[in-house]
């Protein structure tokens, strides 16, 4: 109920649509189809041109076929599937890269390989084996791969081609090129995209523990008040005091249902006024004032809620557990900071074993220091508990 | 020998029940009014003063700081006994000559130990006094307080435990406790030598505030 009628952005924990990693799997196989229907232009073109010179022709054409229904295929699959990393496809391409190499000096004589258009294996091959570079993850298999592709180009190139030694080694540098660089920027782009996923749900989630917490902390001295309103032994004489924090929790839920980022409840700005509107709802606490030092120093607007929240929170803890015959409450003001001190005699607790509860660590640690304000907890069973806020004075004048 | 007191409250129920709160004092006496105490003049270590002393609708009762006055003048070390925890109207008891104050709704430990040190001679101030002896302090109205003084006194004005503040400041309690009845003492002096203008320069009390509560 909270959590649909307070904050929409909640719904953004919901499943990643427009995550940033599918977005660059689809550019990826773009990427692939795009060139890839190049490479094919290159090949139809290419073998129109080829087909007189060819030695084969019928073979040279069912080589072509074989590359365009490859091909052909291919672009569907990445289409469909919207994202290039499917092993077996970068396999079978492949495949495809190293028969074409080793079957086109079948079909063509020796001569034509320095005509790329005609002799588009290599240029096939290129794609191929950056395709492959896409496909993969392991370096270590790309650059195999692609190397061995570079020696088929060299082998074939120096025996059967008129490329030479020189020209053939510095072609096949391509192969290792384009597949570690494909494989590095795709690495590059998939990490990218991974980190912004994972910062995308942390800011989603921190955002929910945000709102949760928000909605915790309105709910927190409301469920203290419910209990001691329901419970039968709770003494008659704290009753009216009871009623009225129920009144202004009451006010400040409603607050909270509908309108979640707006203004809060507007509070006194001193903290001598801050500590009385706050002190007003425990008269059943045996409290000692000292207040004078820091009555009248003015406390930040953005600070003064918080704070507010803050003493309310641990004197109601003071109220369930200290078992106090003594609460002072101190404030002071020393070099443009104010301090305000609550210390009860009670039973106080040991930190290490019993651990600050919600209202301790979210309400009143959480809260102050999100704000820049310092708070120290200081306890130890038998001899109560002291809890001290520090914080800025505000910029204003203090009153006189 | 034990400590000898006398009660004079206008409630019977506490006339009856200090003595069993305080164990350890003598209580040779007890009396509604002043007047009556004046009358008989026990002799004792301590007179335990209720600050209200109507008794009902009574009026021209001696009561607050003049019976406060009267019963000090006479030679009793006053401590109060109240319920009254208004800041200034504790301060003008001291300043009208009582040497401690006490709350009813204190422990019957506590409440001994208040009137066994005044019957001492010894100022005793209730929690409620400590801050305003702080901010005098502050104000430059306790100019010959030492620095162990004044961190006894930052210490207890926060509510400070006797054993934390010994353990902190590396002193033995009773040590902690003699530096702050010094303070008192001093805060009690300030009270009663006090000008009304040293009153409104340093705790901002008006006249009528403190002066008049006769």
């Amino acid at each position: 109920m909270l959590r649909s009628s307070t904050n929409p952005t909640v719904e953004l924990a919901g499943p990643p649509d427009g995550s940033a990693l599918p977005e660059a799997e689809r550019i990826l196989s773009l990427g692939v189809i795009i060139i890839r229907v190049g490479v094919l232009a290159q090949v139809v073109s290419g073998t129109a041109r080829g087909l007189d010179l060819s030695d084969n022709p019928t073979l040279y054409l069912l080589l072509a076929g074989v590359v365009t229904l490859e091909s052909v295929v291919l672009m569907a699959v990445l289409w469909r599937a919207k994202r290039p990393r499917l092993k077996p496809w970068g396999l079978v391409d492949l495949a495809l890269g190293f028969a074409m190499m080793a079957a086109l000096p079948l079909a063509l004589p020796g001569a034509l390989m320095s005509d790329s258009w005609i002799w588009w294996a290599a240029s096939l091959a290129i794609n191929t084996t950056g395709n492959f570079g896409l496909t993969q993850t392991s370096w270590w298999w790309v650059g195999t791969s692609s190397i061995a592709m570079s020696v088929l180009y060299v082998v074939i190139g120096t025996t059967y081609g008129d490329l030479g030694l020189h020209r053939s080694v510095t072609e096949s540098l391509n192969y290792p090129i384009f597949g570690f660089g494909v494989l590095l920027v795709s690495r590059y782009l998939r990490s990218m995209a991974t980190r912004a996923d994972a910062d995308r749900r942390a800011a989603v989630e921190a955002m929910r523990q945000s709102e949760m917490n928000r909605a915790r902390l309105v709910v927190h001295d409301a469920s203290t008040l419910l209990r001691l309103l329901g419970d039968p032994s709770t003494p008659a004489a704290i009753l009216p005091a009871l009623q009225n924090q129920a009144r202004q929790e009451s006010a400040q839920i409603r607050n909270f249902l509908s309108e979640p980022f707006g203004p809060r409840a507007l509070l006194p700005e001193s903290l001598g006024e801050i500590i009385s509107s706050v002190t007003t709802g425990f008269p059943d606490l045996p409290m000692e004032f000292a207040t004078d030092l820091g009555a009248d120093v003015l406390v930040p607007r953005q600070h003064a809620p918080a704070v507010a929240r803050a003493l309310t929170t641990v004197l109601h803890n003071v109220r369930r557990h200290a078992q106090a015959t003594q609460v002072v409450i101190h404030a002071d003001q020393e070099d443009e900071q104010w301090e305000v001190t609550v210390r009860d005699d009670g039973v106080g607790f040991d930190e290490r074993e019993h651990p600050h509860g919600f209202g301790l660590a979210s309400q009143v640690i959480g809260e102050l220091t999100r704000l820049g304000l310092q708070v120290a907890i200081a306890s130890a069973p038998g001899h109560g508990t002291a809890v001290t806020i520090t914080g800025p004075c505000a910029k204003e004048r203090a009153r006189p | 020998m034990s400590t000898r007191a006398v009660i004079v409250d206008d409630s019977t129920a506490v006339r009856l029940g200090l003595p069993l709160m305080a164990p350890d004092i003598d209580f040779v006496a007890a009396y509604a009014t002043a007047e009556e105490l004046l009358l008989h003049r026990p002799e004792v270590d301590v007179v335990a003063l209720d600050l209200k002393l109507r008794g009902g609708a009574a009026q021209g009762v001696l009561q607050g700081p003049a019976a406060i006055r009267q019963v000090a003048d006479a030679g009793y070390r006053v401590c109060i006994y109240t319920d009254e925890r208004r800041r200034f109207v504790l301060a003008a008891c001291l300043r009208a000559g009582a040497l401690g104050i006490a709350h009813k709704s204190d422990s019957g430990p506590a409440t001994q130990a208040a009137l066994i040190a005044v019957s001492k001679g010894l100022n005793t101030v209730t929690q409620s006094l400590v801050g305003l002896a702080e901010l005098l302090e502050r104000r430059g109205g306790l100019p010959t307080l030492t620095e162990r003084q004044r961190a006894v006194l930052r210490a207890r004005s926060r509510g400070e435990r006797w054993a934390d503040i010994a353990h902190r400041l590396h002193i033995t309690e009773g040590v902690a406790r003699e530096h702050m009845a010094a303070v008192n003492a001093k805060f009690a002096r300030y009270l009663v030598d006090a000008t009304a203008a040293d009153l409104e320069h340093h705790l901002g009390i008006g006249p009528g505030d403190l002066l008049d509560e006769e």
